[in-house]
């Protein structure tokens, strides 16, 4: 592809929407999002955040007539994919990127032996390669034993499962392993041990990683920076522990809290007032303004920029910033 | 309870869906209001035998001098009758049927489901023709028939649905509240589980029409009921000097059938549970 | 010393399967709730414990062992007397979107859990308090919506208001917060905090969620393979954890929380 300064994945205002019957669901409303070689990257977001449809718009994956790209960029190593065809895709996926979902069950062919079906991501990328012996290897890579091969995916456990998922991803080498939701389908035991793989196998195979997830302890562990999303937006960025210790953004902030699950002072759970946004609505003002303690006049106006905050590279969109002044 | 909001915008978003239910109607309007305007015995032999369609007779006399379209119109109060009937008998039948199957499980439901296969497995066709042929024409027998032999396709739907939905926690839900199981069946399971079942009713109305018209054409509806099939069977005779006596009625089976496919088809789309709401 | 609101004894359900071998989904499970108490039943995939909620709610009947509430054995109970008792346990399903007969209105939905209760007024205006006892504001908006129209959030609301509308004296609830988002299930903790102030409810709450069960619970049971391996006072057993399938479950929720210092060791 291109020289290797650039960025593998780029998203720059992004905008998406989805049009069912008449019905528009503006999925994404401004969303930037950049991953570098050799990086680990997070999305955070709630449902309706709009983090899955970036996953799939980074892969083309919009559900056809329905899902568009509405304005923005999304560029993959340096090449801009914003208005790729069906066609063009299909010889573009699987190669510099590469995606595992939140549910390995209704991923894989329940009729086709695993060891199959991770045999043929590896051919889909390399016609001549020895599917068996790359399997095996595959398979050591996610340690599990060979012999998990010849079982179907139902004869499984959920971890086992996602485990595969993750050697067919890699089958074709990727450059970029997009992992939506990767362990929410898991037990908690189980999540720490595949989390744990996704690191081990970040460093073994110098890949980059985007990892999309409403679980931010998850993101902590596993990202050095961290996206996160509100209605359609990229509202903060920044170093995963300044993202995290020292929120700019009050959503940021509430959504930590809120993680959290300790009670505060007056016994209740700290939980950020209101409701999902409603995405039928572009928002040309900060689409956090209803649910916010904070919110004055402009953030009703108009949708703020990215503002410096506390922390090298760490910005979030929101007011506060510009009159320095940080809440208590 | 309500039924489920939304039905109507969809089936008329549903261009097919449309164009079936207006032709339905308009043949519920001519089974109404047909012999008014035509009064008369369609049946009676006039001095005009196979008259070109035109003028007088619009679509021809056939060889008895009885005019086509007038038998036509009174033959769409016979298409309809048993198509309907025949449906309603088997959806119901096969409804209940099946909604006791599902719901009792074990043994009950083997054995009913055993019994169902039984019939499924017949020849339907060949068994409405030995059937009429022994006991004589007449048009309930015809429509006991086709609702004897339709039944189990209903039941094995009506049983499926009626698993699938009592599995859901409301039902459950409804069982902490003390409800009686006979109450659940009917008041919570069963609404959720007609749709595809009703669906499958239009389509058997399609069917039953076909399977009259092909006995009548056989001859073996009785004589003195005016039916598609058995303008057809004249027109057999005829096929290439009188060509009208194949073609109209043969048109006439054709589109109904087909009306009531397609509106099978919208309802079955629409009716699926697992059909993203909007 | 007063009998528990609700005593589980020893139950055991063996399902059978076909063309498998007989799942033991409890084996012998004990677990008891005193008036007023919260206790988290914590397990994971396949540890039996929605099974053991089931049977608590009668919707299972165990092989062996009983169910007891307020000292009296649910299977001795006659047709009229069991009814008053489920109305007294009543049930929070997990996944919002099967928890409701979809062709019902809300309204029709809490009037068919009123209905149940002898001599309860069913009108909208109670319907409406009921509502806004759970935050759902105003009332009167809510009652011709149909459950597809609600969010999540919204619908586990519906689902609290169900289970109050009859006044029991303990809500089972199976994985309540499992579908909300983050920031939703902050609200509904403090929801279900209120509601057990007011009222005195108890609750079971049956979770994989150890941070839940530390967030919420008074004390705690954890389940594993079918069998109830640790129980105790909530910080006692997060604190000093005797069994080792205790030990990883804490571990892994705490390796997993936003900010502290804990690593991950596998």
């Amino acid at each position: 592809m291109s020289d290797s300064a650039d960025p593998i994945l780029e998203m720059q205002a992004l905008c998406v929407t989805y049009d069912t019957h008449g019905r528009v669901v503006h999925a994404l409303q401004d969303a930037s999002v950049t991953v570098s070689a050799g990086e680990a990257v997070g999305i955070a977001g709630e449902s309706g955040s709009g983090k899955s449809t970036l996953a799939r718009a980074a892969l083309g994956l919009l559900p056809e007539r329905v899902g568009r790209i509405t304005a923005g960029r999304v560029s993959i190593a340096g090449v801009d994919v914003t208005r790729y065809t069906p066609r063009q895709w299909e010889r573009l996926r699987g190669r510099p990127l590469a995606i595992v979902f939140q549910d390995p069950l209704s991923f894989l062919n329940p009729v086709m032996r695993v060891g199959a079906q991770i045999g043929e991501s590896v051919r889909r990328h390399d016609p001549h390669a020895d599917a068996h012996a790359r399997c095996v290897e595959l398979l050591e890579l996610v340690k599990l034993d060979a012999s998990v091969a010849r079982r179907y995916p139902h004869e499984l456990s959920g971890g086992m499962r996602q485990r595969v998922m993750l050697a067919i991803a890699l089958g074709c080498r990727p450059r970029l392993l997009i992992a939506d939701e990767p362990t929410t389908a898991l037990d908690a035991t189980t999540q720490t041990e595949i989390l744990a793989l996704l690191r081990s196998l970040r460093e073994s195979l110098d890949m980059s990683l985007l990892v999309i997830s409403h679980d931010l302890g998850l993101l902590r562990w596993n990202c050095d920076r961290v996206y996160v999303m509100y209605a359609g937006h990229t509202v903060e960025h920044g170093r995963t522990e300044d993202v995290l210790q020292r929120s700019a953004h009050p959503y940021t902030r509430g959504l930590v809290e809120a993680s959290r699950m300790r009670r505060r002072a007056d016994g209740r759970f700290a939980t950020i007032g209101g409701d999902v946004p409603d995405l039928r609505q572009r928002y040309h003002f900060c689409p956090f303004v209803a649910r916010c303690a904070h919110a004055f006049a402009t953030c009703r106006e108009a949708m703020p920029p990215a503002l410096p905050a506390d922390g090298a590279d760490h910005t979030a969109r929101c007011w506060l910033l510009q009159s320095q002044t940080v809440p208590a | 309870m309500r039924p489920r909001r939304g039905i109507v915008q969809g089936l008329l978003r549903n261009g097919a869906g449309v164009a079936s239910a207006l032709f339905i109607v308009f043949l519920v309007l001519v089974a109404l209001f047909g012999p008014v305007i035509y009064s008369g015995d369609p049946l009676a032999i006039s001095d005009s035998p196979m008259l070109h369609p035109g003028g007088s007779h619009l679509l021809g006399t056939d060889d008895l001098g009885r005019d086509v379209l007038a038998e036509l119109v009174y033959g769409v109060r016979v298409s309809l009758f048993v198509g309907c009937v025949a449906a309603f008998a088997a959806t119901v039948m096969g409804t209940l049927v099946g909604a006791i199957a599902g719901y009792a499980g074990g043994w009950v439901d083997t054995t009913i489901m055993r019994i169902a296969e039984f019939f499924q497995v017949m020849p339907t066709f060949i068994l409405a023709v030995v059937i009429v042929a022994l006991l004589g024409p007449g048009l309930l027998r015809v429509v006991a028939v086709i609702a004897l032999l339709s039944w189990p396709q209903t039941a094995r739907i009506a049983r499926g649905e009626v698993l699938r939905v009592s599995q859901l926690d409301f039902v459950n839900g409804v069982r902490c509240l003390g409800v009686p199981e006979w109450r659940i069946l009917f008041r919570e399971i069963m609404p959720n589980a007609i749709g595809p079942v009703l669906a499958l009713g239009t389509l058997i109305v399609g069917y039953a029409i076909l399977l009259e018209a092909s006995l009548s054409f056989l001859g073996l509806s009785s004589p003195d009921i005016v039916s598609w099939g058995r303008i057809l069977s004249v027109g057999q005779r005829f096929l290439f000097s009188a060509w009208w006596l194949s073609v109209f009625p043969g048109l006439a089976i054709f589109a109904t059938v087909l009306a009531f496919n397609l509106l099978g088809d919208a309802l079955g789309d629409l009716l699926n549970p697992r059909r993203a709401r909007t | 010393m007063t009998a528990p609101l609700l005593d589980i004894r020893g139950v055991t359900k063996t399902f059978r399967r076909h063309g498998a071998a007989p799942l033991r989904a409890v084996d012998d499970a004990s677990l008891h709730i005193d008036a007023g108490e919260c206790v988290a039943l914590v397990g994971e995939s396949g540890s039996g414990k929605s099974t053991l909620a089931r049977i608590a709610l009668q919707l299972v009947t165990p092989d062996s062992g009983e169910v007891l509430l307020e000292g009296t054995s649910l299977a001795t109970l006659d047709a009229s007397a069991l009814r008053a008792a489920r109305l007294a346990m009543q049930p929070v399903f997990q996944d919002p979107a099967a928890a409701f007969n979809p062709r019902r209105s809300v309204r029709a939905i809490l009037r068919q859990a009123l209905a149940r209760l002898p001599g309860a007024d069913a009108s909208d205006p109670r319907l409406e308090t009921l509502l806004e006892r759970v935050e759902l504001r105003p009332g009167v908006d809510y009652l011709d919506r149909y459950p597809h129209e609600l969010s999540g959030g919204q619908r586990q609301r519906l689902a609290l208001a169900r289970a109050i509308a009859t006044r029991p004296k303990v809500i089972i609830a199976d994985e309540p917060l499992s579908g909300a988002d983050v920031s939703i299930r902050a609200q509904l903790l403090n929801l279900m905090g209120d509601l057990q102030r007011e009222s005195g409810v108890a609750y079971l709450l049956v979770t994989h969620d150890m941070l839940v069960a530390r967030a919420f619970s008074h004390r705690v049971s954890v389940m594993y393979q079918g069998r109830i391996v640790e129980e105790g006072a909530t910080d006692v057993v997060l604190a000093a954890p005797r069994n080792a399938y205790t030990r990883k479950l804490i571990a892994a929720v705490q390796s997993l929380e936003p900010v502290g210092d804990v690593a991950i060791t596998t």
